[in-house]
């Protein structure tokens, strides 16, 4: 359901807000960026400008129900988005196990990694020369040359691979494990696994801090956030959202100082103090059903969700702490990632 | 196991700790409190399920072959319930082994659906004698709910198994959908008004995926569609009862209650009380192949590798004399590791 256009939600919310009614719609003037949603069941990924307009579906197959496309992460430069595509049978490596790589300019696919595993998630190294990769059929994580598909690497790293992530600094990549509720620490200099760090129960997400320093991993069953030193490889601190919060997706603000967190059992958005641990905000009113993953525009003035009941994706309003518009994508909404559009570029054709 | 191995592992586990202490919103634990009577619940509950299977894929005329799938469970949820039943009732006790024998003597399809339909009615009175006391409550009506929903023989493993071609698992979760509704009366009461619409809308969900005995077309089809509201209903009844319902909230917990379960199983063979020994017997090897093998295995691996062979299948092969001394060391070894 999309009652109002976004341009006017915001404007509204920003009357209700008494702010001035150009200030949200400035900023997205002052963003070009694109929001990419991976739709499970849908087999596309749903593209949205930076004024919420969806300008473009790219179909991964056109067999929707044969392969899924998941987990999502984008270039360092904003410029390429890799998704995970797998078929539905975890238990099987099958030649649908692939990652894409998706040009944000043109929305062309250049290239497709063959990743083996049915690979759920992926995470870029922050020099964009690596693309590392959780392959749930083989209970391994993987790492792959990011422009000749390579793999580098295999590792173990615990039952069902979930999340990945690689550090900001380039030193690790962490990659959980949903059945052993555990996060395999693997440096990523030498590619080797360093250690495993038991978690909450069901772990799902990894996201590192910008500065590297730690980083949370998202526990579904638990209902935690497992903060995690990256000098010691220890939980240090668990913050608890609430055993029916269901935290899956994550993303920090721009300045790091807030860690957004997408709660599929309360169909809610957890706003964490990074410096506290705190909860200091639950978002609910408007929220889509079942948001599983969150992203933050580039400015940090919006946080969207994908929402896997209902389709669709929540705007944030991350000043308000509001939604402010439901956007309607495709069927399975399960990740969400934020590519930026270098300057001058057009929309794709026929858009 | 070195001493710096020891302390890597206990670095490793403080986390747990903090969580266990970090989350407790919940306060009632049925899976800590009596996992043994949740189980014997479940197998009352799994009996009739497996029987009404069957009793319809003979109906359908399914092949035999595939309606031993429903079936060839009848033996562990015995194990399940056997001792509960012998306190509650030692004439249906025997009622039921005879009405079981019979279904495993058959040697016809035609005599095996006939037994099946006689042992049907005897397994209501099983479940009622058995389940029907400990699912009045709540909270245990909800932990029960969760192991149908969620186990490894429960509705969203027959969807995934359906996927894969398997029609008995398919035809327990056909049967499971009406008794979760029916327990899930014991539970709406004292549910709010948005629990009740997210239980019902992923029952609804569930009810979908299992329209008739046997699958659907399943071309295309999602093998984890079950899981994900199967797991919703779940968190959603723990957030309605107040109880903990995944029995693997608190890991170390659970290794620690196992290994309870596993000195009394074995105290019970001992003392020649079989069905008491195989009532804890069966909860500890669910217990340990569900929920702890994984983790157990990238910590302790030698005991953990130990436990898997004492507890491979479901703990019908378990010769007390022979195994039960390593297994309480296994167990012990593998609790010291996580600080037991």
């Amino acid at each position: 359901m999309r009652p109002l256009s976004s341009h006017l939600r915001a404007v509204l919310a920003a009357i209700l807000l008494g702010l001035p009614a150009g200030s949200a719609l400035g900023q997205e003037e002052a963003e070009d960026y694109r929001i990419y949603v991976s739709n499970e069941y849908g087999a596309s990924i749903t593209v949205l400008d930076s004024s919420h307009e969806v300008i473009d579906t790219i179909e991964i197959s056109g067999r929707p129900g044969d392969v899924r496309p998941r987990g999502m992460d984008v270039s360092p430069d904003g410029s390429r988005i890799y998704v995970s595509i797998s078929d539905f049978f975890p238990q099987l490596q099958t030649p649908e196990d692939y990652i894409t790589v998706i040009d944000v300019t043109t929305h062309e696919i250049l290239n497709e990694i063959d990743a083996g595993g049915n690979p759920e998630r992926v995470a870029v190294s922050p020099d964009g020369n690596m693309v590392w990769a959780s392959l749930e059929a083989i209970g391994q994580g993987g790492v792959y040359d990011s422009e000749t598909g390579e793999r580098l690497e295999v590792f173990t790293v615990g039952i069902e691979p979930e999340g990945v992530d690689a550090s900001p600094d380039g030193q690790w990549a962490y990659i959980t494990a949903e059945t052993t509720h555990t996060t395999a620490v693997i440096n990523a200099q030498d590619l080797t696994v360093l250690r495993h760090i038991l978690v909450g129960n069901r772990p799902r997400v990894v996201v590192f801090a910008h500065d590297s320093s730690v980083a949370y991993v998202s526990a579904e069953i638990g209902g935690t956030i497992s903060v995690i030193d990256t000098e010691t490889h220890t939980v240090t601190e668990t913050i608890s959202l609430g055993l029916d919060a269901r935290p899956v997706g994550m993303a920090l603000s721009p300045d790091g100082s807030r860690l957004y967190v997408a709660g599929g059992g309360t169909s809610a958005v957890y706003v964490v103090d990074t410096e506290t641990y705190e909860v200091t905000d639950v978002i609910r009113e408007q929220m889509g059903r079942r948001p599983w993953d969150v992203a933050v525009s580039p400015d940090g003035r919006y946080a969207y969700t994908a929402n896997g009941l209902s389709d669709s994706v929540s705007i944030i309003d991350t000043e308000s702490l509001t939604v402010v518009d439901n956007v309607s994508v495709g069927r399975g909404a399960h990740s969400v990632v934020i590519g930026r559009v270098p300057e001058g570029t057009e929309a794709p054709d026929g858009q | 196991m070195g001493s710096n191995s020891v302390v890597r592992i206990l670095a490793a586990l403080l986390p747990l700790s903090l969580l266990g202490g970090a989350i407790a919103q919940y306060d009632i634990r049925p899976f800590a409190d009596d996992p043994v009577g949740i189980s014997a619940a479940f197998g009352a509950e799994m009996a009739v399920l497996r029987l009404e299977a069957a009793e319809a894929l003979f109906a359908e005329g399914v092949e035999v072959d595939e309606i031993e799938e429903a079936l060839e469970g009848l033996e562990v949820e015995f194990m399940r319930f056997g001792a509960a039943l012998e306190v509650a009732d030692p004439d249906l006790l025997e009622r039921t082994r005879e009405a079981f024998a019979a279904i495993e003597e058959a040697e016809e399809a035609e005599d095996q659906a006939a037994a099946v339909s006689e042992a049907l009615p005897v397994a209501y009175e099983v479940r009622e004698a058995v389940s029907a006391p400990l699912v009045a409550d709540p909270a245990y009506a909800g932990a029960v709910m969760s192991l149908l929903l969620v186990s490894e023989t429960g509705v969203a493993e027959g969807w995934e198994e359906a996927v894969e071609g398997e029609v008995g698992p398919y035809a327990i979760g056909w049967a499971g959908m009406s008794r979760l509704y029916e327990l899930w009366e014991t539970v709406k009461p004292q549910a709010d008004e948005n629990q009740v619409f997210e239980i019902e809308d992923q029952l609804s969900a569930l009810q979908d995926l299992f329209q008739n005995p046997t699958p659907p077309n399943m071309e295309g089809a999602d093998p984890e569609e079950g899981e994900g509201a199967a797991v919703h209903v779940a968190g959603f009844l723990e957030d309605a009862t107040g109880a903990w319902l995944f029995p693997d909230r608190d890991l170390a917990a659970l290794l620690g209650n196992t290994q309870e379960v596993a000195t009394q199983a074995c105290e019970a063979y001992q003392r020649g009380d079989t069905l008491a020994g195989d009532a804890n017997l069966v909860w500890v090897t669910y217990a340990f192949n569900e929920y702890l093998t994984g983790t157990l295995g990238m910590f302790a691996p030698e005991p953990t590798a130990e436990l898997n062979e004492l507890l491979d299948d479901e703990g019908e092969d378990f010769d007390p004399t022979a195994s039960c001394e390593p297994l309480l060391a296994a167990f012990g070894e593998a609790g010291s590791a996580f600080g037991l």
